[in-house]
């Protein structure tokens, strides 16, 4: 927020001085320039003709982008240094707010302390201002490699109970190393939560991929497979991130000889059984460790445990690498007037969220720390909020437990 | 992929081995160790209830036997790889580290990195891990007071039956940590073998070299009586006298061991010595025995002699 919306009161300093009028072009004209060159297309203002400036550009050159001297005052009306430097902050940061929602914010924030509306315009021209700095904030390392995953689903025939679920028959999803036959990633679910657990099963796929290496964007270098084969057809909201991700998807009625050797193998030795659902992860990842060499959850342990020390290797996954944010668990809740999200007699406290009272908003659960959730307004993040604990409503203590053991990874 | 049988055979100490040829006689205390045994698992399949049993016996008497002829008859789950039952051993000077790796070993796992207070956490981790439905704590009479902490807990988080095989002052011992105590369900105590199983069961089944022994034989039966007496009710040292028996009859190229190689055999023991040597003095001695034995015969003898004559000196006896 800028310092005069976080204070509550004018501040007449510097930094709630107004710029020169020089600089508030030199913003318009390199952002015009940008979207010319076709950066952030989508946010495009409607009163922008992009196609029409291409025209310009192309015919009379730089100079015609440049806007009239009382339109760039009226666009940048009440823009201060403090305002240039509250979107910075937002836009600029790893959490990839869109410039739509840096603008909600801004004038959230103003409206919160009775001043004027900065119009869209003129935050769509500083955010591309900022594009270089922002792309520094949200970029991550990519290596291509030549693996195939594979996808596929085990339905032993045990039953899962826990003190605060009830009891359910679990399908396991498993994600295959085709060449390797590592089991690269499980999660185990109730039937009904499939498509939850298939996004889980490729999320810690994807982060376990990851690797320190000093010159990479965060310290981190991703390791993405050519190709995911699934046993069935993935559901379509992954589909579409695996292609985003640059991940072909295929649907095959083959399957893997590890997977047929869960089926075959480990499946019936458990037949009938009740577990927990610690106790069956722990007993799947024992097994895959000792009959084929990978146990996902140990060796996931070990590489924590190897890379602590690096730059960013301990931070969430879904922070370092926003896409993956899309492969978590999706709930709604909504913002209560204090300020924090309730969700399932659960609160989250996290910024700006006081903007909103009253308003749906979606929660994305961190995989990576249970108590943290990235919390979605119409459809564009927000904010990263944390569980607020011991101040629970609706369903108290034992809602938050419940959460808690849904969420948590399996071994501790 | 696992080589199972190799791996089980580490399960074990060298001593529990037993030689090639020579399978275990399912004695009468191996039948109710394993009765025992079934009830402890199919209480905990029936019911849901785990418990703690207890196994006692004297020194020699077969525990560790009847625990590895348990282990040795039991398939590995498809599930793990591994028995569904594994058995520690208390080394001396044990502590919870020690326990916790001798658990881990049972799995040809190195024990993770841990600190003392996480100790009880990974023994119960590996009992889940492995799917363990008994734990066999043998020598448990060697356990200190925070190994049956540990075993307390592991128990209550896992819900694995225990079964804790020690010497019967090991009872004792229970009695002494409340807590432990209290879990304790089923008591078995094994006893030594009468003289009944001894001839018909025992004898017949041993493997030695140059031992034959027939149970519709009067001699043999005789000889039987008088080896397990000398032998004072312990399998491990009726064991022992057959084993150097075996050997006397070799050296001595006896094609079998006759009532004459055991008598020598019972010299050779240091609990029987004494009563040998009474008996061998109105014996005439015996063409079969090796220059060390005369040897060594006369000397004691000599020793003996100075000793009556009033301490002697002892510079004229070296």
């Amino acid at each position: 927020m800028s310092s005069e919306a976080f204070n509550g009161f004018n501040t007449d300093t510097a930094l709630s001085q107004l710029l020169p009028g020089e600089l508030y072009q030199r913003i318009h004209v390199t952002a015009l320039k940008r979207v010319v060159r076709g950066v952030q297309t989508h946010a495009v203002p409607d009163a922008i003709d992009v196609a029409h400036l291409k025209g310009c550009l192309s015919y009379d050159g730089p100079d015609s982008l440049l806007a009239h001297p009382a339109d760039v005052e009226r666009i940048f009306a009440d823009v201060t240094l403090d305002t240039v430097r509250t979107i910075e902050h937002l836009y600029c940061s790893r959490l990839g707010r869109s410039i739509r929602m840096v603008w909600l914010l801004l004038n959230a924030g103003e409206q919160h302390c009775e001043s004027h509306a900065i119009s869209y315009e003129a935050v769509w021209a500083i955010c591309l201002y900022f594009e270089e700095h922002r792309r520094a904030s949200v970029d991550i390392s990519v290596e291509r490699g030549k693996e195939i995953w594979w996808l596929g689903i085990v339905s032993p025939d045990i039953t899962l109970s826990g003190p605060h679920t009830p009891s359910h028959c679990p399908a396991i999803a498993c994600l295959v190393d085709v060449q390797t036959q590592h089991v690269l990633s499980f999660r185990i679910a109730s039937a009904k939560d499939l498509q939850e657990s298939i996004g889980l099963a490729l999320f810690d796929a994807l982060a376990a991929q990851r690797r320190p290496q000093r010159l990479a964007h965060a310290g981190l270098l991703w390791h993405l497979p050519q190709r995911i084969v699934t046993e069935g057809a993935l559901p379509q909201k992954y589909s579409t991130l695996c292609r985003q991700a640059g991940i072909a998807v295929e649907a095959t009625a083959d399957t893997q000889p590890v997977l047929q050797a869960l089926r075959e193998t480990w499946a019936p030795g458990l037949a009938g059984r009740m577990l927990s659902q610690n106790h069956c992860a722990l007993l799947l990842d024992t097994y895959l460790s000792k009959m084929h060499k990978y146990g996902p959850r140990r060796e996931g342990e070990l590489r924590d445990r190897a890379f602590a020390a690096a730059q960013g290797y301990s931070q969430d996954p879904a922070w370092q690498f926003p896409l993956l944010r899309l492969l978590l668990p999706r709930k709604e809740g909504y913002i209560t007037d204090e300020g924090l999200i309730t969700w399932n007699g659960l609160l989250y406290r996290g910024e700006f969220l006081h903007f909103w009272p009253g308003r749906p908003v979606t929660l994305r659960l961190s995989a990576h720390k249970p108590g943290n959730a990235w919390a979605y307004l119409d459809g564009e993040v927000l904010c990263l909020t944390q569980r607020q604990r011991g101040n629970t409503i609706g369903k108290g203590e034992m809602s938050e437990t419940r959460e808690k053991k849904g969420g948590e990874p399996c071994i501790s | 992929m696992l080589d199972i049988e190799n791996d089980y055979s580490d399960l074990g100490f060298e001593e529990d081995i037993l030689p090639p040829g020579q399978k275990t006689i399912i004695t009468r205390n191996i039948l109710k160790f394993n009765r025992g045994m079934k009830l402890l698992l199919d209480s905990k399949q029936q019911t849901g209830y785990s418990a703690i049993a207890l196994v006692t016996g004297r020194a020699g008497c077969g525990k560790s036997v009847a625990v590895l002829n348990f282990l040795k008859n039991l398939a590995p789950l498809p599930h793990t790889g591994f028995p569904a039952c594994v058995a520690i051993r208390i080394m001396p000077d044990s502590n919870p580290k020690t326990v916790v790796e001798d658990l881990y070993a049972c799995f040809k796992e190195p024990p993770p990195r841990f600190t003392r207070h996480q100790y009880a956490k990974e023994a119960a981790k590996a009992i889940l891990a492995y799917d363990v439905k008994l734990l066999f704590v043998d020598e448990a009479d060697l356990l200190g007071k925070r190994e049956f902490e540990l075993l307390r807990f592991v128990y209550g988080k896992t819900g694995c039956p225990l079964v804790i095989v020690g010497l019967p002052s090991i009872s004792t011992l229970i009695n002494r940590h409340e807590r432990f105590a209290g879990r304790v369900g089923p008591r078995i105590r094994l006893l030594a073998p009468d003289e009944d199983e001894v001839l018909k069961t025992i004898l017949p089944n041993l493997v030695f070299p140059h031992w034959s022994f027939d149970p519709t034989s009067e001699a043999d039966l005789a000889m039987g009586r008088d080896l397990w007496s000398k032998a004072r009710s312990s399998f491990r040292e009726l064991r022992m006298l057959l084993q150097f028996a075996s050997t006397l009859a070799g050296d001595a190229g006896q094609e079998r061991i006759t009532p004459q190689i055991l008598k020598l055999a019972y010299s050779t023991h240091y609990r029987h010595a004494h009563i040998e040597e009474t008996e061998e003095e109105d014996s005439t001695p015996d063409p079969q025995r090796t220059q060390f034995e005369v040897d060594s015969e006369e000397r004691h003898k000599a020793k003996q002699q100075g000793k009556g004559k009033g301490g002697g000196d002892e510079s004229d006896e070296q």
